[in-house]
């Protein structure tokens, strides 16, 4: 496959540069640090955050947002210690998976995770606990109120935000592929 | 033998030499060796307590002779020199054994590598006794520098030397000087004007009364030695007189030849047959290209046509009458400035230069930015006059090639940094692309432009294309493929122009003034230097010093420092007025002498002249100061008449003794 340069996106450096604040993925210079130290890398060929910053770098938001890839980054902020630009590849991928969401692209479970905050304001709902000597444990037993969530007041304050739109468009589901 | 009182010592060099031979073993052997009285080991004989050893030990031990067994002769032989003039000695009753270079560096076999120690050890013994105490010689050397080639290298070296008091002559083979530096627009990584800094230090050496400039120039014939050079410049006919001439214009300006190919703008423009080739040339005078002259190309049908730019200058300054004439220089050192010369892109025919129009090299870029160029500073397409879409800039065109060029041009990243960041602020909208392999910003203040370059959105293709091509029709434009090691895919792009950093290349002239001067060149074709690291601005003829360039690719900053350093290497030389001439060298017998003159061709520094006596007998003299004492002319004499100090025939055949009957 040969991509073509000239149908690259020419703006979504910019897009990212929107949400990133003060990182630039234009100052890589590909020293490859983050996926040395990356421990998901370790475990998943298909991710590798210098070839993800530098996708950005060339404008390839179609490859980046359609692919699982940017989803399995676990926030560990190694890479964001390391980078000798301060490129921070975290922050390049977070944003990238705001640009994807927009555009209605992420796994299953995250479009689940948006529903249930919509729906509870939760992202998970209070779940039973097992603990090493197999006791269960929830809020009740630990002597917690049972979670009250004034739905109304938060759809409301939802509403000034972009989550119902990106709602709406992952529940079109268009679906994220994997490389292997 | 039995008068001579030997001292050998033995030095470890920490592990480099210990670490191989078993000094201990070593030092027992020495010790039974006839001639020797005293053997001492020591870490590092080359420090200062390790001298002051050497030092102590002749005065008490009342030795004549010193082995040092060490490293090379090149690195420490003068030290041990000065040491044993400290103790008393003549310098030359000192021989090193060489112990590192030659043996424990080069095996791994403890117990051969003891042996070979002490057979070389022995064999520096052997040779010990039969020094003789040499005395070094002092010549007068005339205080005036001739300079080769007048780019910002030998600029540099011209003013330090000039502002030093030196009288300085700059030959100039073009009608100004300036060089390649005149036709950059910018220079990384600061993006100074380029010629904002070069022209000022143009007038500095214009107006110096101590530099001398022989522009339009060619150095015909060198003669001579270290502090006597006998120089003959061939001075090319301007056909307009400097003394008269006011820089005026009305010549150019009038003449009818429009359509000759300017070089100043690689043919990115044209020029007149009488010309100045840019504005701020130093000197303003004119100069008739008597190739593309009307009245020239007319003289040789026998007719006299146009003289135009003679009826109109003013002060009657053009002079079709002038000749090729000679003059005769008389300086005490030399300094080779003459530059690189850019490789010619069209021998890669893959890249397209020469072919499509929009190929242009780095050199043509520049002119085209530049605000004095033919565009007046407008970057396009050649092929049609319109801006480009898109620049594409490709690294290391005809660079770090396994045959042909090997080395890297050390300034293509740099410029392709730089001048795709100009168009990034001239032509926010134009798609800037630098494919390379590796980009080396090595230089202080480079990294800094790479990231600032980075951060404007270049794109960076991490490989170069196999081929060029371009499409055919209405809207025709060049594309490639190339696989960017980055993304790890296959890359089209389709793009205006595309700029070639090609390499530096040591110029035509390099093989004339190689045997002219008696110099030699490097694999890469530059001059070769003295040593690499530590003395890369002297050659191996004494006198004779690189600056810039000719020695190897450079950016400015570093032409810059090595011209200046040319210019301290000439004044340590020049400043006394005296030089002093090693011993070691050649010497003729004349008794035995015959007169034959085989020696005189077979010297390779032409230091050997065969004089006629008054009374008609023929005798070979060694000119002191020319020879390096490389024995070629002792080895060629039929009657031995000839002997090399310091590598006498006895002093050679007792080594060899040694070495065959230990």
């Amino acid at each position: 496959m040969v991509l073509v340069l000239e149908q690259r996106d020419k703006v979504l450096v910019e897009e990212t540069l929107r949400i990133l604040g003060e990182q630039d993925p234009l100052a890589c210079y590909q020293c490859n640090k983050c996926t040395s130290g990356c421990p998901i890398a370790l475990v998943r060929q298909d991710f590798r955050p210098h070839l993800i910053v530098q996708q950005t770098r060339m404008g390839l938001k179609d490859v980046l947002i359609k692919e699982e890839a940017i989803w399995y980054c676990c926030q560990c902020l190694k890479c964001v210690a390391r980078c000798p630009q301060k490129v921070a590849p975290y922050e390049v991928i977070f944003a990238l998976r705001i640009l994807a969401a927009e555009a209605g692209y992420s796994p299953k479970n995250i479009t689940k995770l948006l529903q249930s905050f919509w729906n509870n304001g939760m992202v998970t709902t209070p779940m039973i606990i097992v603990t090493k000597d197999f006791a269960e444990v929830t809020r009740q037993t630990l002597g917690l109120p049972a979670p009250v969530v004034d739905t109304e007041g938060l759809r409301k304050a939802l509403k000034t935000t972009k989550l119902p739109t990106i709602i709406e468009n992952l529940k079109k589901r268009k679906k994220v592929s994997k490389k292997d | 033998m039995d008068k001579e009182r030997i001292g050998v010592f033995l030095c470890h060099c920490g592990t480099n030499i210990a670490h191989t031979v078993d000094i201990g073993k070593v030092k027992k052997y020495v010790e039974t060796l006839p001639g020797v009285v005293f053997v001492k080991d020591y870490s590092y004989m080359c420090s200062d307590p390790g001298q002051r050893l050497v030092k102590e030990s002749i005065k008490e031990n009342g030795l004549t002779k010193v082995v040092i067994a060490a490293c090379t002769p090149r690195l420490h032989e003068s030290t041990f020199r000065e040491t044993l003039r400290e103790g008393g000695l003549n310098p030359y009753n000192l021989e090193i054994a060489n112990i590192r270079e030659h043996c424990s560096w080069v095996h791994d076999n403890r117990e051969i590598a003891t042996e070979k120690a002490k057979d070389i050890i022995r064999m520096a013994i052997m040779k010990a006794a039969l020094l003789e105490p040499l005395e070094e010689r002092e010549i007068e050397a005339v205080k005036e520098v001739l300079i080769v080639g007048a780019g910002i290298a030998g600029i540099s070296t011209a003013l330090i030397l000039a502002n030093s008091g030196i009288k300085t002559y700059i030959v100039e083979k073009e009608p100004s000087i300036g060089g390649k530096m005149a036709q950059l627009d910018k220079t990384f990584p600061t993006l100074d004007c380029s010629a904002c800094i070069l022209t000022p230090l143009m007038v500095d050496v214009e107006r110096n009364p101590l530099i001398e400039i022989l522009s339009y120039s060619e150095v015909e014939s060198v003669e001579g030695y270290i502090g006597n050079f006998k120089v003959k410049v061939r001075r090319k006919p301007r056909y307009v007189r400097k003394d008269l001439c006011t820089s005026c214009g009305l010549c150019w300006e009038n003449c009818p030849s429009k359509n000759v190919p300017n070089e100043f703008d690689l043919g990115l423009s044209t020029r007149t047959a009488i010309y100045i080739p840019f504005l701020q040339a130093v000197p303003a005078i004119p100069v008739i290209d008597a190739e593309n002259c009307r009245y020239f190309q007319g003289l040789k049908e026998g007719k006299e046509r146009c003289k135009i730019c003679q009826k109109k200058c003013p002060v009657n300054a053009v002079d079709y009458t002038m000749e090729e004439s000679f003059i005769e220089l008389e300086v005490g050192a030399i300094v080779v400035a003459t530059g690189y010369e850019i490789f010619d892109a069209s021998q890669r025919p893959q890249y397209g230069y020469g072919k499509y129009k929009d190929v242009i090299i780095g050199l043509q870029f520049e002119r085209l930015i530049s605000a004095s160029g033919p565009t007046e500073g407008g970057i396009i397409r050649p092929s049609n006059g319109q801006i480009p879409k898109s620049v594409t800039f490709i690294n290391c065109v005809g660079s770090k090639e396994s045959d042909g060029n090997q080395w890297c041009c050390r300034y293509g990243c740099m410029a392709s940094l730089k001048q795709a960041l100009q168009v990034r602020e001239k032509y926010p909208e134009v798609e800037v692309n630098i494919c390379f392999t590796d980009m080396r910003a090595f230089g202080k203040g480079y990294e800094e432009l790479y990231r600032r370059c980075r951060k404007t959105g270049i794109n960076f293709i991490n490989g170069l294309p196999s081929e060029i091509y371009e499409t055919y029709g209405e809207g025709k434009h060049l594309y490639f493929t190339v696989f960017d090691g980055f993304l790890n895919e296959v890359i089209r792009i389709d793009t205006d122009l595309v700029v070639l950093q090609v390499n530096m290349v040591s110029p035509k002239e390099t093989g004339e003034l190689v045997k002219k001067l008696g110099l030699c060149t490097s694999g890469d074709g530059f001059f070769q230097e003295a040593h690499a690291k530590l003395r890369p601005i002297e050659t191996p003829t004494p006198g004779v010093f690189l600056a810039g360039t000719c020695q190897g690719p450079k950016d400015i900053v570093d032409t810059v420092c090595h011209a200046k350093g040319a210019g301290g290497d000439v004044l340590k030389l020049l400043q006394k007025g005296i030089i002093k001439i090693e011993p070691i060298s050649a010497e003729v017998n004349e008794e035995l002498c015959s007169g034959c003159g085989m020696c005189e061709p077979v010297c390779p520094y032409g230091a050997i002249v065969i004089e006629v006596k008054e009374d008609g007998k023929r005798l070979a003299k060694v000119i002191q100061a020319k020879c390096v004492g490389c024995g070629t002319c002792v080895a060629t004499c039929p009657s031995d008449a000839i002997i090399a100090h310091n590598f006498t025939t006895e002093q050679i055949i007792a080594q060899i003794r040694a070495a065959v009957s230990p």
